[in-house]
């Protein structure tokens, strides 16, 4: 005789738990991005404008991770990690988290941001690792939630942290990019600097569905957020928005804290 | 609507209205992993890019988190990046006899997620390169 797993469901305000699993608040049938850690470390540059940090995260493998990027001219603007304008660079081993700077404002300090989670990179499961805390836990198929210790193997426990989206700051975009430099401008007004994604959902020339930053080619997008605003910039330097063109952004803003 | 609520560890005030002091707090879902896995690609030489294709088949633009692992270290990707190694972009010898610079890219879209390496100059690459792509792949929605 064998009996069904029995699942724990959260429905979003306003919803049911017989709701799509993709509109639950939570469902204990899916592994939640699990953060490890998080923090902030400074990458100083030299008079070249050049510089490296890294964290020690003593993993073992290589998790997922996140990072987003303080503007070193004290703006008060974030900008997310692997975008030009700040430029930085980030890549993870299975022992260290690496930031490189190169070639951008000279003898400055450039904050960065960090979380690091538990899910490896193909949310694989292992073994040896003694991180799990809290006291709700919920082990992946197969683990046993009251003995297991390894980050991998769990869906969730309360001792770390999960992305929280604010549903109702979240929204889409759409703006005419006719200039250099477009700015769209989103208000959170949430008194702190959120966590924030966003997606081109729009084309010119581009494929759709480019996760931003994408500043490698032009027209180039990214975004940055400060205590109030989130920021999507459009930028076409080849052409100065001449044609100007429509360019359409999804964006979540999370209610989880970058400072 | 009742609410379940989890404070972080540290924080005491479950009345807070400071959601980032919740690790959990049902009135913001959170992020759910859909599919996720990992496969190697290379871009073989004479050829100037190489790619990997997940089929995901939500029918809808989902969040994502690629990385694509080089030598032994893995670099989160979003639309597009020119990595750096040790402070130093990633070099390829190219057919023209110099070297080239390496992008990664990724690309969403209603079914599929496209994750890869190409070379900066468009130039092709003298001999096979191996990358690894990994993803995971979120339930919700952009």
């Amino acid at each position: 005789m064998s009996f069904d797993m029995p699942v724990f469901k959260i429905a979003k305000p306003g919803g049911t738990v017989e709701d799509p699993e993709k509109n639950l608040a939570f469902t204990s049938d899916r592994t939640c991005i699990n953060e490890l850690f998080s923090g902030y470390v400074d990458v100083n540059t030299d008079g070249s404008g050049n510089g490296t940090a890294d964290f020690t995260h003593d993993l073992g493998y290589r998790p997922s991770y996140y990072c987003f990027v303080r503007d070193p001219l004290n703006t008060g603007n974030w900008y997310p990690h692997q975008d030009g304008y700040m430029g930085l660079s980030t890549n993870v081993g299975t022992t260290k988290l690496y930031f490189d700077i190169l070639g951008k404002e000279a003898s400055s300090t450039y904050r960065v941001f960090y979380q690091i989670f538990g899910n490896q990179q193909e949310n694989g499961t292992g073994t040896g690792k003694n991180n799990v805390t809290g006291k709700i836990k919920i082990a992946k198929p197969g683990y046993k939630a009251d003995t297991e210790t390894d980050a991998r193997n769990m869906q969730f426990f309360s001792g770390g942290n999960v992305y929280k989206v604010d549903t109702a700051l979240s929204g889409s975009s759409s703006v005419t990019v006719d200039d250099y430099i477009v700015e769209t401008t989103i208000p959170h007004n949430l008194g702190y600097v959120p966590v924030a994604f966003v997606l081109n959902d729009s084309t010119y020339g581009s494929p759709l569905g480019q996760m931003l930053p994408s500043t490698v080619f032009e027209p180039s997008f990214s975004y940055y957020i400060n205590n109030t605003n989130l920021v999507i910039i459009s930028s076409d330097a080849i052409s100065g928005g001449s044609p100007s063109f429509n360019a359409t952004f999804k964006y979540k803003i999370l209610r989880d804290k970058i400072a | 609507m009742a609410k379940v609520k989890m404070l972080k560890t540290g924080e005491t005030d479950i009345d807070s209205t400071d959601i980032w002091r919740f690790c959990f707090h049902s009135d913001y879902p959170t992020l759910k992993i859909a599919l996720s896995g990992s496969q190697t690609f290379t871009i073989a030489a004479g050829n100037n890019y190489g790619e990997h294709v997940v089929t995901h088949n939500l029918g809808y633009r989902p969040i994502y988190i690629a990385n694509i692992g080089y030598s032994t270290r893995s670099y989160q990707v979003p639309s597009n990046l020119t990595p750096l190694y040790n402070n130093d972009y990633i070099w390829v010898p190219n057919e023209s006899l110099y070297d080239s610079i390496i992008n990664f890219y990724s690309v969403i879209e209603n079914n599929t997620l496209t994750i890869g390496a190409s070379t900066a100059d468009g130039e092709n690459v003298v001999s096979t390169q191996t990358y690894t792509a990994y993803w995971i792949i979120l339930l919700d929605e952009f």
